[in-house]
């Protein structure tokens, strides 16, 4: 342990005294007093503080992940080049000791600049929380009245300076119309019809047919199939609502309202089901059955497009629901709502509890690049190693991009070069994170809750249910394992102590 | 390679030369590099230092503006395409996009009347200020302006429409105030022509001795002639066309006190109404990019356009389009090549035309707006309608052809339209103008039908029956003309007549009421408030209703009226009647007593 602190201190001292350090922490300061003053963003306060925190978030990532890369990969390569790496391996030092001591010193003055530049931000953000909104600035007499319903101090307060948990609303209950369809449909046409009728659908060819029928776990296995599409069918319908009819949601595990509760917002996106209406006129009704209701918010809306009101807390029940209708006022126009078109958003922490999970975000992408240069930097020379890096830290900042651009057609067929581009972009990304999937500014800038299990995803491992995306290998296994950033960066270490240790660092001429 | 080298940049040397010549030619290169990188030196270190790079930054900010926009995020979407713009500023389309994009899609994804307001006026800014700035001869970019100002702002589409009319009246309102109004255009454009004819730099300003003191008098002050004299001139010079009522009884703070005084002063004001004249120029041209002259050009051969309607900006910029892309005076603009914005707008101001403001308390940047028709303008649509009628039935040869020929697509537009001004005309107290369209409909425009051989009386009749419950103008019109009616009899003492007249107003704006319910973009006034505003207009400025009213004429109607509307509009009406009341030597308190107080005993 004294070897690699030795080795830790002493790259944290040589970090200091480099001159690209120097250029960067200008580079960073400039740049984060520039966009507090000079940013307006669209003239609001929120929009300030938004733009702000977004602009500087993201150039202080972009910013220290750039100084990672080249101090981590100019120590290494520099050590090995100028051969400084003799004085220290001919010490009682073993070589994972070496690795691991020069990965956490520059680790640990990342992340001392790391707070640093939150610390800053956090102050700027706060003294921008405090200049007035514009109908603040109004000298108008009934200033006290205006300010409690100011939109734009309601949105600072409550949808930045918070950390709100999103919360889906329960999948439809289909079950009892479900049911009653398929009483319904054997009623009308008979058990036996009914599979042979969708066998027939299915399998063209009569007499096969008629075969298929024949075989009991065939029959049962169709009828099976009958009710799978049927759920759906229901399911579809749930989430559509013709011209003044109502979809109901329903959410669940919302905290109830206590005395000095932060505003409740609904977010939501309209989507017009084969009809072109850019506009769609529609009203939200919360209901709830322990307090008072809510008055039917009307709102004319963008279609396909995010829009969102705030909602008193109140109406959040003892139990914890909260129930909401969406009524379909567009004349001639069916809306649907997807799944995961609407989300309640509710303040379960503060700004800057958030914050401190941001930089943690933030920090482990850093280890994981200062990883990936020590991993380059112990066999390659600087400029390579540089360029391996950096086209690591680019394709997995644009993963969502990349992934998205390659996604298999679903309407056709998919060509011999979609093929071979998804699964090319498939395989790289088993090797490279996904450095994009949580965004430390995006969440800032809405006030949306870091979650602790989103830092153990990011850090360590994520299990889930195979999707239509995931691979047969994991269908097969009913259960998805993706390795965190964290997890991917240990990997990372110990590959580059397994080739540094094979290194023959003096050759024998 | 050193060779190949030397090759490729005596070649690039050479061909630069040409290039820059060709830029010239096809007008690429609209502003100099010594003015760009003075006034907008961000944009020129943008279009320089990402080199190669340009293109993909272009389309990563691209990308972002779209996503961010269907996620609903908006906070950034100003800057990002401002950038975007700046990356490539001699792009119009990229212009016109983004200003239609802010103009139209983001401004109704937002939810209150000052985030509409907000997205409207960055998409107006981004192509009159910036776009146009790089791009002056590109029609595009007026084309996309004028669409704007017409069809976003002044038409009826969008739920908020009234708040962009509103709050564009209200600023265009502390600029030039309101016009004055007379029968004939001459004394709206008599008003313009001081501004459009004013110094256009401070020191020719100041060659006026006059002129020169008072500026000197403001800097004592610390005023400019600016915008700062504009706040100061609104709120202290007791200026009706700029002042509502509600500021003549306020008294200045004891610091504004002596710049009030200068602002009022009797000796001062030829001096005052120079530098205003100045002030308002200066405005006009440094903010809203405008050319006064031609705003004038527009008046003298249209009508007295009121520049606080948004059809007026729609002409305005569609017309200096054609100016300047193709080198077009007034007299070779016509319907035929400004899409529908040209024609359209003036046809919205013979609906619309007189504009009448009046000051909101709540929310002084949105004052409180009344359109009424203005028949001025009537003359000025039916002449392009003909001159684009001719120029459809014109032979290849050059001859004139039938303009009642089928070629002239525009003429049951015409018909329809002139239809349709008569029966506003009628209603309106002019019906010696309407009588005359009338007999251009039969004579010039041969309009065939027997609804055409009935005299104007039946025929503005027997329209009304077909067309059933009125549209947004035409209830205006007919409830203007009820109440001018009620009114009118009420002043001569015949109360009968005043109760069919009101009855008849009331019906209307009830009907008219019910066939809207539900579409909140068409929702009238109520009818207390369109009676009070009518009646301060009639009491104020009665050419406006079309009526000319003495001063003891006035003093019978308003001692008519009921208690509760003499307090409603005593306030508004005061100050303005004290004033000709001390004119005319008549004893204001006796002629127009103060309303008791309903709820005192």
């Amino acid at each position: 342990m004294r070897n690699i602190w030795a080795v830790t201190r002493q790259t944290f001292i040589q970090c200091l005294r480099t001159r690209i350090m120097v250029v960067f922490c200008v580079l960073l300061v400039v740049c984060v007093l520039g966009i507090g003053f000079k940013m307006t963003g669209d003239g609001t306060l929120k929009g300030r503080i938004q733009t702000f925190l977004s602009y500087s978030i993201s150039l202080t990532q972009l910013l220290l992940c750039l100084i990672t890369i080249f101090l981590t990969t100019g120590i290494i390569t520099a050590d090995i080049r100028h051969k400084y790496v003799f004085t220290v391996v001919s010490k009682p030092l073993a070589r994972w000791q070496y690795v691991l001591g020069r990965w956490c010193g520059v680790v640990g003055m990342m992340g001392l600049l790391l707070v640093m530049a939150l610390g800053s931000i956090y102050l700027l953000s706060q003294h921008i929380r405090k200049q007035p909104t514009r109908i603040e600035r109004k000298s108008v007499s009934s200033l006290m009245q205006r300010k409690k319903m100011d939109p734009d101090r309601l949105g600072v307060e409550n949808e930045i300076f918070a950390a709100r948990e999103t919360y889906l609303p329960e999948p439809p209950n289909i079950e009892k119309t479900l049911q009653q369809k398929i009483k319904q449909l054997i009623e009308e046409k008979g058990k036996d019809n009914l599979i042979r009728d969708y066998i027939k659908k299915m399998v063209p060819d009569e007499a096969k047919a008629e075969k298929v029928f024949d075989h009991p776990k065939m029959r049962q296995k169709a009828f099976r199939e009958i009710e799978l599409v049927l759920r759906e069918q229901i399911t579809e319908e749930a989430r559509q609502a013709q011209t003044g009819k109502a979809i109901g949601l329903t959410f669940t595990g919302l905290k109830p309202a206590s005395a000095d509760e932060s505003l409740l917002q609904i977010r939501y996106k309209l989507n017009p089901f084969k009809s072109s209406k850019t506009t769609l006129a529609g009203a939200w009704q919360i209901v709830n059955p322990d307090g008072p209701t809510g008055p039917p918010q009307y709102r004319s809306d963008s279609a396909k497009m995010t829009s969102s009101f705030m909602l008193d807390p109140r109406l959040v029940s003892k139990e914890g629901r909260l129930t909401v209708f969406y009524i379909n006022l567009q004349p001639g126009t069916i809306v649907k709502i997807q799944p995961g078109d609407v989300v309640v958003l509710q303040r379960v922490g503060s700004f800057e509890s958030n914050l401190v999970r941001a930089g943690l975000l933030i920090l482990l992408r850093l280890m994981f690049l200062a990883a990936v240069s020590v991993l380059f930097g112990v066999f390659l020379s600087f400029p390579i190693t540089c360029l391996a890096v950096m086209m690591i830290f680019t394709t997995g900042m644009a993963s969502g991009f990349i992934q998205d651009a390659t996604r298999l057609p679903k309407k056709t067929e998919p060509s011999t070069f979609e093929y071979f581009s998804h699964y090319l972009v498939k395989g790289i990304f088993v090797a490279v994170p996904t450095l994009s999937r949580t965004s430390a500014s995006d969440s800032l800038v809405d006030g949306e809750y870091i979650a602790p299990k989103t830092l153990l995803r990011e850090y360590l491992v994520t299990f889930k249910q195979p999707g239509t995306d995931s691979g047969r290998f994991w269908q097969t296994m009913g259960l998805e394992i993706q390795a965190g950033i964290g997890l991917r960066t240990l990997l990372t270490l110990v590959i580059g102590w397994l080739i540094f240790r094979r290194r023959e660092l003096a050759g024998i001429n | 390679m050193l060779i190949v080298a030397g090759v490729a940049l005596t070649g690039a040397a050479m061909l630069s030369g040409s290039i820059e010549s060709q830029r010239v030619r096809l007008k690429l290169l609209t502003v100099t590099s010594d003015e760009s990188i003075a006034k907008n030196p961000r944009t020129v270190l943008l279009q320089v230092a990402p080199g190669g790079l340009r293109a993909p930054m272009l389309t990563y900010l691209w990308l972002r503006s779209q996503q961010l926009k269907e996620d609903g995020k908006f906070f950034d979407a100003q800057q990002l395409r401002d950038l975007i713009c700046d990356l490539s500023p001699h792009f119009p389309g990229v212009w016109s996009f983004h200003a239609w994009d802010m103009a139209w899609n983001i401004s109704v994804a937002t939810h209150t009347p000052d985030e509409r307001w907000m997205w409207v006026s960055n998409g107006i800014r981004l192509l009159r200020d910036r776009g146009l700035y790089y791009n002056p001869d590109n029609l595009l970019l007026y084309k996309e302006l004028a669409w704007i100002y017409f069809s976003k702002m002044g038409q009826y589409t969008d739920d908020m429409h009234m708040v962009y009319k509103r709050r564009w009246a209200g600023e265009m309102n502390h600029v030039l105030g309101a016009p004055p109004f007379s029968d004939t255009p001459d004394a709206a454009i008599e008003a313009f022509r001081l501004i459009a004819d004013a110094p256009k730099t401070l020191a020719n300003l100041e060659k006026d001795a006059s002129s020169a003191d008072f500026v000197k008098r403001l800097a004592g002050f610390d005023v400019k002639p600016d915008g700062a004299f504009l706040n100061y001139y609104n709120r202290y010079s007791g200026d009706s066309s700029v002042s509502p009522p509600e500021w003549l009884a306020n008294e200045p703070s004891e610091k504004d006190k002596p710049i009030a005084g200068l602002m009022r002063s009797v000796e001062l004001s030829d001096a005052r109404a120079k530098v205003l004249a100045f002030v308002r120029r200066k405005v006009l041209v440094e903010k809203y990019r405008m050319d006064p002259n031609w705003m004038l050009e527009l008046m003298e051969r249209y009508g007295p356009m009121d520049w606080r309607n948004v059809n007026s900006h729609a002409i305005y910029w569609a017309t200096l389009g054609l100016h300047k892309a193709e080198g077009k005076g007034l007299a070779g603009i016509n319907a035929l090549n400004t899409d529908r914005t040209f024609l359209g707008g003036l046809k919205s101001l013979t609906r619309t035309g007189q504009v009448y403001c009046t000051y909101n308390q709540d929310n002084p940047e949105e004052p409180y707006v009344d359109f009424l028709p203005d028949w001025r303008f009537v003359e000025a649509v039916h002449r392009e309608y003909l001159k684009g009628g001719k120029i459809l039935v014109r032979k290849p040869s050059g001859e004139p052809g039938d303009i009642n020929s089928n070629k002239n697509v525009l003429l049951n537009g015409h018909m329809t339209y002139l239809s349709n001004a008569i029966q506003q005309m009628y209603f309106g107290g002019h019906e010696k103008r309407a009588e005359y369209y009338y007999s251009e409909i039969k004579n010039t425009l041969k309009a065939k039908g027997a609804i055409y051989k009935l005299d104007l009386h039946a025929f503005v009749r027997e329209k009304r029956r077909q067309a059933g419950v009125p549209s947004t103008e035409m209830s205006n019109a007919l409830i203007g003309g009820a109440l001018r009616r009620a009114y009118r009899a009420l002043a001569g003492g015949n109360h009968d007549g005043y109760r069919r007249g009101r009855a008849l107003a009331r019906r209307v704006h009830r009907a008219y009421y019910k066939d809207v319910a539900g579409k909140a973009r068409f929702k009238p006034q109520s009818f207390r408030k369109i009676e009070r505003d009518f009646l301060i207009r009639m009491l104020l400025q009665p050419r406006a209703v079309g009526l000319i009213i003495p001063l003891i004429t006035k003093a019978k109607l308003y001692n008519a009226l009921s208690p509760t509307m003499q307090q409603e509009i005593y306030p508004l009406i005061a100050e303005r009647l004290r004033q000709q009341c001390q004119t005319e030597r008549i004893n204001f308190n006796k002629a127009f007593p103060a309303p008791m107080s309903v709820s005192s005993p």
